[in-house]
C-alpha cells in the first residue's frame, strides 16, 4: 500500500500585523495580560477585500510552486476551516476554480482547531485507498470576521492565516504520514462555538449581535486541552511504536504558550522541541499546525528522514495527533 | 445610584447572556456570575468605562467585589464630576 508523504507544503499570512498594543479598545493593563496569558504578542489580519479562501488560495499556490506541481495535476482539495467564505458551497470550491485544479474534487471540513489532525487523517485514507495519486490540503482561516472586536475573551488571541501541504502516494515506504489518532467529545460542543447563524438560531431568532459571534469558556478550554494534549501524543506513540525521543519536533496547536510549556512538562519532553509561532501570528485555529509544518520544514528545522508529530485540540471538543516522516 | 445599579446591571445581562433569569442585585458577587473570569473582568472594564466617566482597574474587578461596592464606587466618581 502507498504511503502519503509531504511532496511540498506552503503557507500565507496577511501583511496586516496587529501588536497587542494597537488593541486600543482594552485597557491598557488588560493589554498587558494578552501576552502573560498566553504568549501572543501579535497577530494578522486580513485586508477587508480578502476572504478565507483567498488566504487558501494564496497558501496553495505557494505549496504547489514549491513541488513544482501544475495545478492541472492535483486530483482532490480538502480544505478545512471553521471561518468559511459562506454557510454554503464549501470554500474549497472557489479554491479549486481559481488555482485552475480543473481535475480535482474539492470538499471542506470543520473540526475547529483540530482541523488540521482531521484533514491529515482524510487525506492518507484517500490516498491509502488507492484512488488518489495526490491530495492538497488546506487549512485557512479568518477569525477576525466572526469576532466580536470588544470581546477580551477571544478577539486578542486568534489572528488570520492558511497553511497547505501537497501529499503524494509514496512507494517507498521510508517516508509520509506513518499514523494518525483522533477523538471527539460532544458534550463539549457548546464550550467553543458561534451560536447563531445556523440552523440552531438562525438570524431572525438572533436578539443580540453578540449571538453572531465566535465565543469559548477559555478556562474549560485551557483544562481540556492540558488534559487531552498528552494523552493523545502518549496513545501516538504507543501505538505507532515509537520512542518519544525520536521524535524531532512536536508542532502543537497554536493556542497558548502555557498550554504548550504544560504538555511539554507533562511528558518530560523539553520545551524546546515544541516549535512556537504564536506569539507572531496568535490562534490561527485548523490553520495553525499547517504554518507551523511550513515553517518546521522551510527553516530546516526537519530535514527528510525526521519524526515530526502534530497535536490538535479544540472545538468540539475534539483533538488529534499525526506522526510524519519527512 | 439607582440609576448606576441599572445600567450595571445592563451591562452584565449583556455582557453573560448565561446568566438568564439569575436576580442581580447589589450584594452580587461578580464571582456569582456564570462564566465571570479574569477574561470577561476585560470585558466588564470596557462596558463600564464605556458608559460611566472613569478608570476602572482590573484589580477591582476580582470575584469577591460585590455589584454595590461597584456602583458605589462608581457613584462617587459621578457625584464628583
Amino acid at each position: 500500500m502507498k504511503s502519503a508523504a509531504v511532496c511540498s507544503t506552503g503557507s500565507y499570512l496577511p501583511e496586516t500585523i496587529i501588536p497587542n498594543e494597537a488593541l486600543t479598545q482594552f485597557s491598557p493593563d488588560a493589554r498587558r495580560l494578552i501576552g502573560e496569558k498566553t504568549g501572543v504578542l501579535a497577530r494578522r489580519c486580513a485586508s477587508d477585500d480578502e476572504c478565507t479562501s483567498d488566504l487558501a488560495i494564496k497558501a496553495a499556490l505557494s505549496c504547489l510552486q514549491k513541488a513544482g506541481v501544475p495545478p492541472e495535476e492535483i486530483e482532490g482539495i480538502v480544505v478545512s476551516t471553521s471561518s468559511p467564505d459562506r454557510m454554503q458551497p464549501a470554500t474549497a470550491t472557489r479554491v479549486q476554480h481559481e488555482i485552475g485544479a480543473k481535475k480535482a474534487f474539492a470538499f471542506d471540513i470543520n473540526s475547529v482547531c483540530s482541523g488540521g489532525s482531521f484533514g491529515i487523517e482524510v487525506s492518507d485514507a484517500l490516498i491509502r485507498s488507492g484512488k488518489y495519486e495526490n491530495i492538497l490540503l488546506i487549512a485557512a482561516e479568518m477569525y477576525s470576521r466572526i469576532l466580536n472586536k470588544k470581546d477580551f475573551s477571544t478577539y486578542p488571541f486568534f489572528g488570520d492565516g492558511a497553511g497547505a501541504v501537497l501529499f503524494c502516494a509514496d512507494a517507498s515506504g521510508r517516508r509520509g504520514i506513518l499514523h494518525s489518532c483522533l477523538g471527539t467529545d460532544g458534550a463539549g460542543n457548546n464550550t467553543i462555538c458561534v451560536p447563531g447563524g445556523g440552523t440552531m438560531l438562525p438570524y431572525e431568532r438572533i436578539t443580540s449581535p453578540r449571538m453572531a459571534y465566535f465565543r469559548m469558556k477559555g478556562e474549560d478550554v485551557f483544562a481540556f486541552s492540558i488534559d487531552k494534549g498528552p494523552k493523545v501524543i502518549q496513545r501516538l506513540i504507543a501505538e505507532a511504536g515509537v520512542d518519544i525521543a525520536e521524535i524531532k519536533r512536536f508542532i502543537c496547536h497554536q493556542a497558548n504558550i502555557n498550554i504548550i510549556h504544560r504538555i511539554a512538562d507533562v511528558l518530560h519532553v523539553p520545551r524546546e522541541r515544541f516549535y512556537v509561532n504564536l506569539d507572531r501570528y496568535g490562534n490561527t485555529a485548523s490553520a495553525s499546525v499547517l504554518i507551523a509544518l511550513d515553517e518546521v520544514l522551510s527553516e530546516g528545522i526537519a530535514a527528510p528522514g525526521d519524526l515530526v508529530m502534530l497535536v490538535t485540540f479544540g472545538g468540539g471538543f475534539s483533538w488529534g495527533a499525526n506522526l510524519i516522516r519527512i | 445610584m439607582d440609576d448606576i445599579l441599572t445600567k450595571i446591571r445592563n451591562g452584565i445581562q449583556e455582557l453573560f447572556p448565561e446568566i438568564g433569569s439569575l436576580p442581580i442585585t447589589a450584594d452580587t458577587r461578580l464571582g456569582e456570575i456564570p462564566d465571570f473570569d479574569s477574561m470577561a473582568a476585560v470585558n466588564l472594564q470596557t462596558f463600564l468605562e464605556e458608559n460611566f466617566p472613569l478608570k476602572i482597574p482590573l484589580d477591582m474587578l476580582n470575584e469577591e467585589t460585590t455589584i454595590g461596592e461597584l456602583a458605589v464606587h462608581i457613584g462617587k466618581y459621578v457625584r464628583k464630576k
